[in-house]
């Protein structure tokens, strides 16, 4: 439920800061970036594998990005670590909870193809690499605790829209897998020592995306502040699924370097 | 300003998605759901289906109406806990009312009388016996006989523990050879039981194979996952090393006896164990019930189901009802004659 109402307001509180200040701003003079964020997530889950319960659950969520842009060219990467707990939904008054450490790489790039005399609007790709290891502590009389790794290798279109405000600029940025390899498991871990079962996925079988919404402030300074909604969302139609979402409002500092745009 | 309004109700489309019903609401707790759940969840995961000839669909059908029939929680519980028993597996069990509540099938091994006594034995051949400091207690020691250490494992229950050898080991230093007595251990934590087993091996070796279950159908595995004992720990033991079973030994017990058994030296005497070898996973129901399957076959170093069917030892001594009452163990009294003649 925290899901409800939690993005869209934080969506509509954004997008109403960037309309209303829309005519200050300018853009960002540097060609590159290098960005630190960290803070709370939200996350909610079904993983058939370990149970057939959903879990719910709150984390920490830290992320390093470097941007670059060259002409037209924009590459970024980042990398993305983040600690769930997570306790059952199912009102059944046990003691089961998990625990889940995700990591995840994305590399994306991206061409501007609407660029405004203040907005930017790319478009290009994006391969996301992440994987995990769930935790999960069963209600059986010995407690048994057991790990279920998983991972994915996906690439998918990927939109940027950075538009200048409040003197920074507010980027929203959007990836959707299409094709990829996942990893996930038939039962614990002890058969991943064995033998991972890589499969090859389409957008048939596995959906998702991976949204976000930012604001960079002093754009003309080298060091400034920034921060961001992200939300992920992955459904692997698997033998036994695999569904996830997990938002998270994370906020850093952003350094930034190289040469100036004219 | 049209392409400015289309990417704006994109970001608030995205971001409503965030709050959408993706991972979907907690699974029914009715009769029907939760029976249909766990007959899945056996047919996704149990690993003896084929190897037992059992028609679950059939199981199923067989248990459902009456399932959903039970007018209580413990009658619905003993229906499941009867369909369970149609699998024949002692590494099957439910447990619906929290810790004490556990009910697995009783296999024909539990039952079988085995005249075996460790007080008893313990009385008669290692009076003396110490039990381990260093852990919790599992391991009792003691010279049988003069050069013949004896060791009592009743249990690999517990995890961390196998350090225990080694003090007893330590504490036995005339023993050239070694009685290790597992009768009765119906086994526990694999690790530990191989990691015991590492005391006595010479080199790293192949012991036995498991395969997963890995798919929907009842025949798909993985491939053979080679087993093996290493060497470990801060004792070895390198001598004669007499392992005696009975029908009291399953699960862990059954590993410990493939990995010692594949080291020469080592002699399997007394009763053949009690086949039962598939390696249990926990899952559970949104009730709150837990339940325990099998997942995988075990298999021989060349590549035999022991499932049902048990290790059978390298000398079969069955003690009776007769060497019980006299207070005589045959097994001990065997595995004692073999050492004295090694030792000759």
């Amino acid at each position: 439920m925290l899901y409800r109402t939690t993005s869209p307001t934080v969506a509509c509180l954004c997008l109403a800061a960037l309309h209303a200040t829309a005519a200050q701003t300018r853009s960002t003079p540097f060609s590159q970036s290098f960005s630190a964020t960290t803070g709370p997530t939200i996350s909610e889950h079904l993983d058939a594998s370990a149970s057939p319960m959903p879990f719910a659950g709150m984390g920490v969520e830290a992320r390093l990005r470097y941007d670059r842009s060259a002409g037209r060219w924009n590459t970024s990467l980042a990398i993305d670590g983040a600690r769930r707990s997570y306790s059952s939904r199912a009102d059944a008054g046990t003691n089961v909870r998990e625990r889940a450490y995700d990591g995840a790489f994305t590399a994306t790039v991206l061409r501007d193809i609407g660029a405004g005399p203040a907005s930017r609007f790319s478009a290009g790709l994006a391969l996301d690499v992440r994987g995990g290891l769930l935790s999960h502590q069963y209600a059986d009389p010995g407690a048994t605790t057991t790990d279920y790794v998983n991972g994915y290798a996906l690439l998918g279109p990927a939109v940027r829209w950075r538009y200048p405000v409040f003197g920074g600029a507010a980027i929203a940025r959007l990836s959707v897998p299409l094709v990829g390899i996942a990893h996930h498991p038939y039962t614990d871990a002890r058969i991943d020592q064995a033998s991972p079962s890589l499969r090859a996925v389409s957008a048939t079988m596995l959906r998702g995306y991976d949204a976000s919404l930012g604001f960079e402030s002093s754009a003309r300074r080298r060091v400034g502040l920034m921060a961001e909604f992200h939300a992920r969302a992955l459904d692997y139609a698997d033998l036994q699924q695999a569904r996830m979402t997990s938002t998270a409002l994370t906020a850093g500092v952003i350094v930034r370097f190289g040469r100036t745009h004219p | 300003m049209r392409t400015r309004r289309i990417v704006a109700f994109c970001l608030v489309a995205v971001s409503a998605a965030c709050a959408g019903d993706l991972v979907g609401p907690p699974p029914a707790t009715d009769r029907a759901s939760l029976f249909d759940t766990v007959w899945r969840e056996f047919d996704l995961h149990y690993s003896f289906f084929q190897l037992k000839g059992i028609d679950w669909a059939a199981v199923g059908a067989r248990h459902r109406a009456a399932a959903l029939a039970a007018t209580s929680d413990r009658a619905f519980a003993d229906e499941l806990a009867a369909m369970f028993a149609e699998l024949r597996d002692p590494h099957v069990s439910l447990t619906a009312f929290g810790p004490g509540s556990t009910v697995r099938y009783i296999a024909p091994f539990d039952t079988i009388p085995t005249h075996f006594s460790e007080r008893s034995t313990l009385t008669r051949y290692v009076p003396n016996a110490a039990t381990t400091a260093s852990g919790a207690g599992h391991i009792r020691y003691g010279m049988a006989a003069p050069g013949v250490g004896y060791l009592r494992i009743a249990s690999f229950l517990g995890q961390g523990w196998s350090g225990e050898v080694d003090e007893a080991l330590a504490a036995l230093p005339g023993a050239t050879s070694m009685i290790v007595d597992i009768r009765g251990n119906g086994g526990g934590n694999r690790n530990v039981a191989i990691e015991i087993a590492g005391r006595f091996a010479d080199r790293t070796r192949t012991f036995g194979y498991l395969r997963y279950r890995s798919g929907s159908g009842h025949g798909d595995f993985t491939d053979y996952v080679t087993q093996t004992v290493d060497p470990q720990g801060t004792r070895k033991f390198s001598g004669p090393v007499y392992v005696l079973t009975n029908r009291g030994d399953y699960s862990s017990a059954e590993d410990f006896v493939l990995a010692m058994r594949v080291r020469p030296q080592v002699t399997i005497v007394g009763d053949t164990t009690g086949g039962a070898s598939g390696g249990p996973i926990v899952r559970e129901l949104p009730n709150g019930w837990t339940y325990e399957l099998s997942q995988w076959i075990e298999y021989t170093p060349d590549k035999q189901v022991f499932e049902g069917k048990g290790l059978a030892p390298d000398i079969q001594v069955v003690p009776t009802v007769a060497t019980f009452a006299a207070g005589r163990d045959p097994v001990v009294d065997q595995a004692l004659g073999l050492a004295a003649a090694a030792n000759r």
